[in-house]
């Protein structure tokens, strides 16, 4: 109850401040400030509450049931607030709430960009509200769910955050941009504090994407760190739009006449935030994405939202078009403003082509027959118009404004655009177009440097550029050069992959049971992959082992077993039984009621090797669900035993059997092994990309 | 002028190419009697059948038989890599590659699993 008036009061009292934001008086936009604070106020308790509740292990509210259990570690717990749909949305309108706290106790954004920005708020308590985290459980239960292995990883749990609040952030500008259309403030009263935050927005998604690939190649074990799923796409276009709208910005600061394409690229970038959370929460692409995503309610509620913020934009910026400052876009073709533009141009290219791939599944099933894009079309539109980017880049870099002067000379790039090539052709890339965009790419990173050698540039967007260039060098090294090969690898044994000498050492079980290592050694040096595993032994979330390297990376994914050492063997009381080594007579059950409606049942087996007999007990709980049971040691471990079903009437048990531990840890393992070329390059473009734009802040 | 006329063209060249592409890599959602007709890339939904013989690794490939949900018709489906994490638990599974031989090649599996492993971004 907590939870949800406290969001209810948030949306009044957000509501409340966009009427005294509205009114225009020194008086009422007083008011309006505060009531955005307690606005915030009350959704900082209703965020505090739900932590509260996961801490609380409440199981009797779903969302906690959903995501949380009473044995997830305190980050994840943490992390757990985020692990769903609602508590997500909760937690972009806890940021969208606090940076509104910021604007109003600073004043920095005037009454009428405050009434656009409190009414985004109360559009996203709506959203919250009709979709609560604090909806509580249907059924009694002891234990949640608990989060997802997968997402159990330190980078899973800070990629949400961070994309929200790229998310969150980005509607600041907007309210900039709103608030002037609506006063009619001059540019240089507003563009550099639009900018500053269109930056911070812009560089957070862009963290937010990358570590979201990072995650993906460190954790999935697929090798890679980009699939052009739908979910990856409704973050990149906002991305895309978000970098035109930075970009615009900065030349409508010395060509007034931009400033339409700013107010343009600001709604877009928003409107397409709220599309991709739309597209991706509305269970539309159920069946054509990785994740899988429930069909919810919700979905119709996110669209009307989009529709609000996109069509009051548009007929807003239409209404003023008029007013709003005319002149030259450029000077001539030869000025950075107008290479700027047209890169701005390839970006909207890039952004439309995705946005259309990634619509597809709405679109088709709006007339009737669903379809989705091959991946393929992705890369074969996205990388053309890459290519012409990046040249644009360089380009626009080695200009000045205005009369376009030479900065540099761009021969020398000429020389990079060469050896881009050249590594490219090394790292196994055949194909023209990639061997151009490494080049092109190259020669961006190397324009980067120079135009800041001859000042043309300052440091931010000297390091975000040289970062642009080596990411995406990286990219189409990683991309069309990386070879794989899978390898069936028994213990100790030494085998050439690539040129490099793999040796698998075996798997190790660590304490608990919990999770087990597949340890290899890559050219002496010891690699270990990570599986974590269910309560009964099988495996619930696989992580490769990476040898990182400065010539790039050896990943080597270990495959499922055969799992062909596991028997299933069905006992009759009293009778016995044998499998190739032992011998088994189950002896009876009891079966012990607990609270919450669980049963404990505690199976007596007897065992022997002929020499020695062994009494088990075999335990498994049982709920309506099912039950779960773990793995019992037997005659000084020689093999594991695990009860996996009682009958009805209690004479007959259902046993696995597992081989010993030492048995299990020495199985040969099928392993894809794979080379990354220069996969650090990768890594290191985005921490400059990111970094880079929140340097530019300085200016 | 003569400079916009051409960038122009350019832009025009570019949009006929993308909506190329675009029509050329469309994989509809069809059923397995139309997977096996089709003569391109498609993506086809169904359950594992658990009549079938275990899916299993051949090679590099990972072979198993899926079901139509609707029909009840069958399909061998050879995917080349390793058996996805979760492909225990799936509900459903969406193949999505062409038919060739008797069998449907997949270039990429999707597992639905129950919202217990729901995965969220």
């Amino acid at each position: 109850m907590l939870g949800v008036i406290s969001l209810a009061l948030t949306l009044l009292l957000s509501l409340a401040a966009v009427l005294c934001f509205a009114v225009r008086n020194e008086g009422a936009e007083k008011w309006g400030r505060r009531l955005a604070t307690l606005s915030f106020a009350a959704v900082l308790a209703a965020s505090v509450y739900l932590l509260v509740l996961i801490f609380n292990n409440r199981f009797d509210i779903a969302y906690v049931a959903g995501y949380s259990a009473v044995e997830l570690p305190v980050i994840y717990k943490v992390s757990a607030f985020w692990a769903g749909q609602q508590g997500s949305f909760l937690l972009w309108l806890l940021i969208h709430g606090a940076a509104g706290f910021y604007l109003a106790i600073k004043k920095a954004l005037p009454g009428a960009g405050m009434a656009v920005y409190m009414g985004l708020q109360s559009l996203l308590a709506v959203l919250v509200l009709a979709k609560s985290p604090f909806v509580p459980n249907e059924v009694t239960v002891q234990n949640g769910v608990g989060l997802n292995p997968l997402l159990q990883d330190p980078w899973m749990a800070v990629h949400p955050p961070i994309i929200f609040l790229g998310y969150a952030l980005l509607a600041v500008p907007l309210a900039y941009s709103a608030g002037a259309l609506l006063a009619g403030q001059k540019a240089q009263e507003w563009l550099p504090a639009a900018r500053r935050w269109a930056l911070v927005g812009w560089s957070f998604l862009g963290a937010g994407i990358f570590i979201g690939g990072y995650w993906a190649y460190k954790v999935l074990g697929w090798g890679g760190f980009w699939g052009w799923d739908p979910v990856e796409n409704s973050s990149l276009v906002p991305w895309l739009v978000a970098g035109i709208f930075v970009h615009v910005l900065k030349v409508a600061q010395i060509r007034q006449a931009v400033i339409t394409m700013v107010h343009l690229s600001g709604i877009f970038a928003y409107a397409l935030v709220l599309y991709g959370t739309f597209l991706t929460r509305s269970g539309i692409l159920g069946d054509f994405s990785v994740h899988s995503f429930a069909g919810t309610s919700i979905g119709i509620t996110i669209a009307v939202v989009n529709a609000i913020v996109l069509v009051s934009g548009l007929l807003l910026l239409a209404a003023k078009a008029k007013q709003l400052p005319q002149g030259e876009y450029y000077l001539g073709y030869d000025s950075r403003e107008f290479i700027m533009l047209l890169g701005a141009l390839l970006m909207a290219f890039i952004g439309s082509v995705v946005f259309l791939g990634m619509s597809m599944p709405l679109l088709t099933q709006l007339m009737g027959r669903p379809a989705a894009v091959d991946t393929d079309f992705y890369v074969r539109t996205v990388m053309p118009l890459a290519i012409v980017m990046l040249l644009a880049v360089s380009c626009a870099l080695l200009r000045g404004y205005g009369q376009g002067k030479v900065l540099a000379n761009g021969m020398p790039l000429l020389v990079l655009g060469v050896i881009g090539t050249a590594c490219g052709y090394a790292a196994g890339v055949r194909q023209m177009l990639p061997l151009l965009l490494a080049a092109a790419a190259l020669m961006a990173a190397g324009a980067a440097v120079l135009a800041k050698c001859r000042n043309g540039i300052r440091n931010g967007g000297m390091i975000a550029h040289l970062g642009l260039g080596l990411a995406i060098f990286a990219i189409v090294l990683a991309g069309s050069g990386s070879q794989s090969h899978t390898q069936e690898m028994a213990v100790g044994e030494s085998y050439d992959v690539f040129g490099h000498e793999i040796v698998f050492r075996g798997q190790e079980f660590a304490e608990g049971l919990k999770e087990k290592y597949y340890v290899y050694t890559v050219d002496g040096r010891e690699v270990r992959a990570l599986t974590k595993l269910h309560a009964n032994g099988t495996d619930a979330a696989r992580e490769p082992a990476i040898d990182k390297g400065i010539g790039g990376d050896v990943y080597l994914a270990p495959m499922p077993g055969k799992e062909n050492n596991r028997l299933e063997m069905v006992l009759k009381q009293g009778r016995m039984d044998m499998d190739d080594d032992l011998a088994y007579r189950f002896d009876g059950v009891s079966i012990d009621q607990q609270e919450g409606g669980r049963l404990l049942i505690t199976a007596e087996v007897a065992v022997t090797d002929g020499e020695k007999v062994e009494q088990a007990s075999l335990v498994m709980t049982a709920n309506a669900d099912g039950g779960t049971s773990q793995p019992v040691e037997v005659l000084g471990g020689q093999k594991r035993l695990r009860l996996t079903g009682v009958a009805q009437n209690q004479k007959q048990i259902r046993l696995e059997i597992l081989p010993s531990i030492t048995e299990e840890s020495s199985q040969p393992i099928m392993t894809s092994v794979s080379v990354k070329p220069c996969i650090w390059l990768l890594w290191l473009g985005s921490v400059l990309v990111c970094g880079g734009s929140l340097l530019a802040l300085r200016y | 002028m003569n400079r916009k006329i051409l960038l122009g063209l350019l832009l025009l060249a570019f949009a006929a190419y993308a909506g190329w592409t675009f029509v050329d890599s469309v994989t509809p959602y069809v059923g397995i009697d139309e997977a096996r007709k089709s003569t391109g890339n498609v993506q086809v939904k169904g359950l594992l059948d658990k009549s079938a013989p275990a899916p299993h690794m051949e090679g590099d490939d990972f072979v198993f038989t899926l079901q139509d949900e609707d029909t009840g018709e069958t399909m061998p489906v050879r995917y080349h890599g390793a058996k996805p994490d979760q492909f225990d638990q799936a509900h459903h599974i969406v193949a999505i590659g062409h038919f060739q031989d008797g069998v449907f090649g997949a270039d990429k599996l999707l597992i639905k699993c129950p919202s217990k492993y729901e995965q969220q971004k």
